[in-house]
């Protein structure tokens, strides 16, 4: 009851004509700047950060969350419409989006994914409000070891991505795990093939990975083709963006395991929605009884990695509130937006400014359902930018690509970066290599290298933590499950299947 | 057509947060003549970030012009260090340097020469570090952490961000202070810190109050001793380290202003006097203070000598811990 | 050997390269053991696994033998460097002339890797771009990048 009294006085904040304004505002920036490729949630809310501090607290923090789930809505936009992912976790949609629009469906992608997104979206918020500080709890009750074992059941279940020769994944992957390695070494604070540039110690930045394998490398594929594509002349009608019955019975059930599977990745600390959303679609095509569809546009390779990133962009709120530990580097941003503020997130949070609490909470609904009213009718606006002509569009989007993975960092360096990996990624794409394993190697390796190494160092350098915690212990003994059927099915010399 | 409406509110917001920079100029020539920019070698949201936008808005004040904070994160402030030497020399161009700076120092093979090709202006802000532990275990002071350190065959698990941070160097510094085995477990962020020491899979956490304020407010986790040379006015029952029985174990960390060399004397002076006129201001000091910061000026000499004094502190300790060659 | 065979066993040799590269590379950073991981550990494991799986690749292709390549006969080189190094030119110039000036020659290169139908057209397209994005970015946004100039 309690709840509800709470959920209430978050409804009477967040629903004041000021806060329905900037939550407007927010997702309507949120979705404009998230179509656009490169700008993901994380620039954006670092551009906009600024702008809010002269904000009431509330309306500030309403409206950075509207960018935030409005540039995840946005984001997956110009990967179904052009294959260029509009950031690092749409890069995924990719992989089926695009494809259904080759097919003349991209209106049902982008109907599908805004409700997939909505869905994901309630589903986390839903989990947030009713328990949040026990969920919290769990989430922090994850080790080092049992963070490594899930990386690599992730790794292990995800390394056919797309379609393509297993092998040529499986290399590609490896290339991934290796540029992952790039930077300062954490546990020594070794710089590791940096070559003498300060840039490079960081890391390579994500954003001008993706943006190399998948937008650049797209668009010189069809610069070369020697045919530019026609990509869609269709009217779009209301009609032409309602998916079939058939594509509905396949949408539920994909979208409400993405939903789970993206609030339990969200809500653990240091992961994010890209990992959330690679796991969701690997998860999802391992139990399909059609997994040769996915990377030729099935729908479940859509809607799953949408909702499930979107739920995790939702779930990272559980312990940023209820802790004070930021799910990720946006959540990281958001708090640094409150404590200009002289608010500290944490659990007292709750109790010291529940009204702050609650009313971000509510906005949360208030804004997803915006979205769900800005994104519907913006669909036949989307889809006629596929009607113009690509000799015009492509030198424009290749314009904003440079601009987006510059202003991630202010650095030219990324955007030379983005060159290099667009031109190998043109070379491997045209002999079958594939670039979302190689994009899940370098998310995933980092962080199995990390937590390898720091649950070794917490034990004492013993093995043992692996076997003898209970999570540890069953994520390994699933990827061990994985790997061994495969080799059955080699063994067995069955009609090889894409099994990892 | 509402997105173009949208976007030109959000420009009317830009313009108006910026105070109109076209509208306002000085007269008699004197400076500053237009807005001055401060680039921060940080993300938006950091310690750094945080102070120089508090302070910025008084200080733009002070000066009749506004500071348009610009982030250029990453590696060590050589981007921002970078960007800031490829502007002119006229003090429109400001950058922050902090502790930070001073490690880089000896990180980094830098293009330029952080002593010759910049000159300091004043100090703005002063932080220690706060040593951390989970009540679980009932440990309630430094020494009965040092007491447990020393019994303990494998020594103390300290939790800290990243290799070569001021929080990792200090851990390495406390460790060498302390003279007991201890293994320092590398984190990515200040949050993940704060998890492992939740989890109670460290023995003690290292870090800025700003970063943890969250959880000590929330008694989630327990302040033992602060870095300082003096105790921290946001945790006044909280004592030094110094206090606590490691008497040379002292950690200050700092951002400062900085301009380039070519800057002339009297802009440098008319900038130093500002910022210390608004460290003083006392919204600065009440909300610098709620972030565990202190806000103070200081003359340029002093913070030079600060930043060659902790480039020196800081090369002996990754020296000492094996992270750079001696030079 | 016809020439699309040899193209083809390309990708598979640069992968093995490279492992190897990065092996020998990574074994400079110390390796350690499986419990006292060095920094170069996985380095030198990770290109290890690379040059075994890209032989294995490289063989599976020998052992099929028919290959499939493109008709590689007339393959628009210009047009690739146009467009992937308008990229590069945008990256080298902007930070010294400016954003605008920036965006319309790179919008220009890329321009040029397609056929160009109407010139005048596509100059008016390319300024107002070129002008819309920086009042987006710069303007609205906040991207610390000077109009002209570095």
């Amino acid at each position: 009851m309690e709840t509800l009294q709470n959920l209430a006085l978050g409804f009477s904040q967040a629903l004041t004509p000021d806060a329905l304004l900037y939550c407007f505002i927010g997702v309507t920036i949120g979705t404009v700047v998230g179509v656009l490729p490169g700008i993901g949630a994380l620039t954006t809310i670092s551009l906009c950060l600024p702008l809010t501090f002269h904000l009431d607290p509330l309306l500030g923090l309403i409206m950075l969350a509207g960018i935030f789930y409005g540039a995840q809505y946005g984001s997956s936009t110009a990967s179904i419409l052009l294959n260029v992912p509009g950031s690092a976790p749409a890069a995924v949609t990719c992989l089926d989006g695009y494809p259904m629009t080759r097919q003349g469906r991209a209106g049902i992608a982008l109907f599908v994914t805004t409700i997939a997104s909505f869905i994901g979206g309630c589903f986390a918020i839903v989990l947030l409000i009713f328990f949040a500080p026990l969920l919290a709890q769990v989430a922090i009750g994850f080790s080092a070891a049992d963070y490594f074992a899930i990386m690599l059941l992730a790794l292990t279940a995800a390394s056919t991505l797309g379609a393509g020769a297993p092998l040529k994944g499986l290399c590609m992957m490896v290339v991934g795990l290796i540029l992952g390695l790039v930077g300062t070494d954490l546990n020594s604070g070794q710089f590791r093939f940096t070559f003498g540039i300060p840039a490079l110690a960081d890391g390579i930045s994500l954003v001008a990975l993706a943006m190399g394998l998948f937008g650049v490398a797209e668009i010189l594929a069809n610069v070369t083709s020697g045919q530019l594509p026609v990509l869609e002349n269709a009217r779009v009608t209301l009609r032409s963006m309602i998916p079939s019955r058939e594509d509905m019975k396949r949408f539920w059930g994909s979208c409400g395991r993405g939903s789970v599977l993206g609030s339990f990745v969200g809500m653990l600390p240091g992961t994010g929605p890209t990992i959330a959303a690679f796991m969701s679609y690997a998860f999802e095509k391992k139990i399909s009884k059609t997994p040769e569809q996915f990377g030729n546009g099935a729908i479940e390779g859509v809607t799953s990695p949408e909702s499930a990133n979107n739920a995790a962009v939702q779930a990272a709120f559980i312990p940023t509130l209820t802790l004070g530990v930021p799910g990720d580097a946006i959540m990281a941003v958001m708090i640094g937006g409150l404590l200009v503020h002289g608010i500290t997130p944490g659990p007292q949070l709750i109790t010291e400014n529940g009204a702050l609490f609650w009313g971000v909470v509510a906005s949360f609904w208030v804004g997803n359902i915006l979205l769900l009213i800005l994104n519907l009718p913006f669909i036949g606006l989307w889809v006629k930018l596929l009607s113009i002509p690509y000799k015009a569009l492509f030198p424009a989007v290749l314009l904003l690509i440079c601009i987006g993975v510059y202003s991630v960092n202010n650095s030219a360096v990324d955007v030379v970066l983005t060159f290099v990996f667009g031109l190998a990624g043109f070379c491997l794409n045209r002999h079958g290599y594939p670039s979302a394993p190689l994009l899940l190697g370098f998310v995933l390796g980092p962080l199995i290298e990390e937590n390898f190494r720091r649950a070794v160092l917490l034990s004492g350098g013993s093995l043992a933590p692996f076997i003898e915690r209970p999570i540890s212990a069953t994520f390994l003994m699933l990827t061990a499950l994985i790997l061994a059927l495969a080799g059955w099915h080699r063994l067995r010399k069955v009609p090889v299947k894409p099994v990892e | 057509m509402l997105i173009t409406r949208l976007l030109l509110l959000c420009a009317a917001l830009c313009l108006a947060a910026c105070g109109g920079e076209s509208a306002s100029t000085a007269s008699n020539g004197e400076f500053p003549q237009r807005p001055i920019r401060v680039i921060v070698p940080f993300g938006p949201g950091g310690l750094a970030d945080v102070t120089l936008r508090l302070a910025g808005e008084s200080l733009g004040q002070t000066l009749g012009q506004p500071i348009i904070v610009e982030n250029r994160p990453g590696a060590g402030g050589v981007a921002a260090t970078n960007t800031m030497l490829n502007a002119a020399a006229d003090g429109y161009t400001l950058i922050v340097l902090t502790n930070g700076t001073a490690i880089a120092e000896s990180q980094f093979e830098l293009n330029y020469d952080i002593r010759e090709d910049l000159r300091p202006v004043s100090a703005l802000a002063w932080f220690d570090l706060i040593l951390l532990v989970n009540p679980s275990n009932g440990i309630t002071t430094l020494e009965q952490l040092l007491e447990k350190g020393r019994q303990n065959p494998q020594g103390l698990r300290i939790a800290t961000i990243n290799p070569g941070s001021t929080q990792n160097l200090s851990a390495e510094l406390f460790k060498a202070e302390a003279g007991i085995p201890a293994t320092i477990i590398s984190y990515r962020t200040s949050p993940d810190v704060l998890t492992a020491l939740l989890r109670n899979e460290v023995d003690l956490a290292i870090d800025a109050y700003t970063a943890l304020k969250g959880a000590i407010d929330g008694k989630q986790v327990v302040p033992l001793a602060v870095t300082g040379s003096r105790r921290n006015a946001a945790l006044p029952d909280v004592p030094t380290a110094a206090e606590s029985g490691l008497p040379n174990y002292v950690v200050e960390g700092w951002n400062a202003i900085y301009a380039q060399a070519g800057v002339p004397d009297d802009v440098v002076a008319k900038l130093n006097d500002a910022i210390v006129q608004v460290a003083r201001l006392p919204q600065v000091q009440e909300r610098f203070r709620e972030l565990g910061v202190e806000a103070r000026g200081s003359t340029p000499d002093e913070i030079q000598q600060r930043l060659l004094a902790d480039i020196e502190k800081w090369r002996a300790v990754m020296v000492d811990a094996g992270l750079v060659q001696a030079r | 050997m016809n020439r699309s065979m040899i193209v083809n066993i390309l990708p598979p040799l640069a992968l093995m390269l490279f492992g190897a590269a990065i092996a020998v590379r990574g074994s400079a950073y110390g390796v350690g053991s499986l419990t006292a991981m060095g920094s170069g550990y996985l380095a030198v494991a990770f290109g290890v696994l690379l040059v075994l799986l890209a032989l294995l690749q490289l063989l599976s292709q020998w052992h099929e033998s028919k290959v499939a390549a493109g008709s590689e006969n007339a393959f628009p080189w210009l047009a690739l460097l146009l467009a992937a190094g308008s990229v590069l030119v945008w990256a080298l110039l902007v930070e010294r002339i400016g954003f605008i000036p920036a965006a319309v020659v790179q919008l220009a290169l890329a321009c040029l890797a397609a056929p160009v139908s109407d010139w005048r057209h596509t100059a008016i397209g390319i300024v107002l771009f070129s002008l819309a994005s920086y009042a987006l970015f710069v303007w609205v946004l906040g991207l610390p990048v000077p109009a002209f100039g570095g």
